[in-house]
């Protein structure tokens, strides 16, 4: 934790307001990001990112100093994001274990003349996105965001960085997948 | 290179450093492989341009205000050295004592030979020990 981080988190814990401010100023714009991009629910973002700063406040006295403030943030973030997407019943778990096959998503490609005749191809990689695996999905949109580093990722979501690096290609090929057929025919 | 090999390659977020040369070759050929490099690049694309969510006016003063309860009842952190940390440390000096005068009193009546496994293996437990005691504070 570099020096400035330190201070501030000293200030915090000695109850300064100002400094719960800037704890707050500092970080809630990519608290937010984090959490849009997880769970994809822009009325639920203001809610779950000020439960965030509750529970970094709450939890700020056990924070390892040696650790980035930063990383520690994003990963309360994720995981209330995790938490409001298993909540709602949106969160889909796969094995990484599991072969090829099993790896591409379970539900039926849409009909690609469908899709083209009204949607542009952003619209098609969103919608793509929104049927692959969470597993795969977020760490594609975390390593989108501006300023999160495949380390950064790899401790918010507890894996190692060569994992991440995996799981990032299986989801641009499944995305591929996806939209592939409807791309090309545009 | 084929096909499923070049693709492989482009949703990679580099290429292989060393099949560079190969892939733009195969590229510069093959019609259906640009097609997904373009499509990658419109995926990387569209994942990028996805908005920075900014957070509303109030939000700081709301969160603080929130937070307020939890910033008074903040319990002390807690304290890196405990009793455990104390008895270990005595404990590993006088174990460090025992070893040097039990070496000490090896080298009076024993062989060289002797003398020298005994000072490797202190200087094994030692380096164990320190090894243990920082995996344990970690």
């Amino acid at each position: 934790m570099e020096r400035d981080e330190r201070d501030l988190v000293k200030r915090c814990l000695e109850g300064d307001q100002r400094a719960c401010s800037q704890l707050v100023e500092t970080y809630a714009r990519m608290v937010g990001t984090v959490i849009w991009r997880a769970t994809g629910d822009q009325n639920a973002v203001d809610d779950l990112a000020q439960e965030t700063f509750l529970r970094v406040f709450r939890a700020l006295a056990y924070f390892d100093a040696r650790a980035r403030l930063s990383t520690w943030i994003y990963t309360i973030a994720h995981r209330i994001a995790i938490d409001h997407l298993r909540k709602s019943g949106r969160w889909r778990e796969e094995s990484l274990d599991e072969d090829e096959d099993a790896l591409m998503p379970r539900t039926a490609s849409p009909n690609p003349e469908a899709i083209v005749a009204g949607k542009e191809i952003d619209q098609l990689v969103r919608d793509g996105l929104a049927r692959i695996p969470e597993k795969y999905r977020i760490p594609l949109v975390y390593a989108a965001i501006d300023g999160l580093d495949y380390p950064t990722i790899a401790a918010m979501l507890g894996m190692p960085v060569g994992t991440i690096k995996t799981l990032i290609f299986r989801g641009k090929r499944m995305l591929k997948e996806q939209i592939g057929e409807a791309f090309n025919a545009l | 290179m084929h096909c499923d090999e070049v693709q492989e390659e482009l949703a990679r977020d580099s290429i292989t450093p060393g099949l560079a040369a190969a892939v733009h070759k195969h590229l510069d050929e093959c019609a259906a492989c640009r097609r997904v490099q373009l499509l990658y690049s419109r995926i990387d694309k569209t994942l990028k341009q996805n908005s920075v969510w900014e957070p509303p006016e109030e939000f700081v003063e709301t969160v603080v205000r929130r937070a307020a309860p939890a910033l008074q009842g903040i319990p002390e952190p807690p304290r890196i050295v405990t009793w455990d940390v104390v008895y270990g440390t005595v404990l590993a000096l006088l174990l460090i004592a025992v070893m040097y005068f039990g070496i000490r009193v090896a080298a009076a009546s024993m062989a060289a030979n002797a003398v020298v496994v005994a000072w490797v293996s202190a200087a094994l437990s030692l380096f164990v020990s320190f090894w243990v005691t920082r995996r344990a504070l970690r």
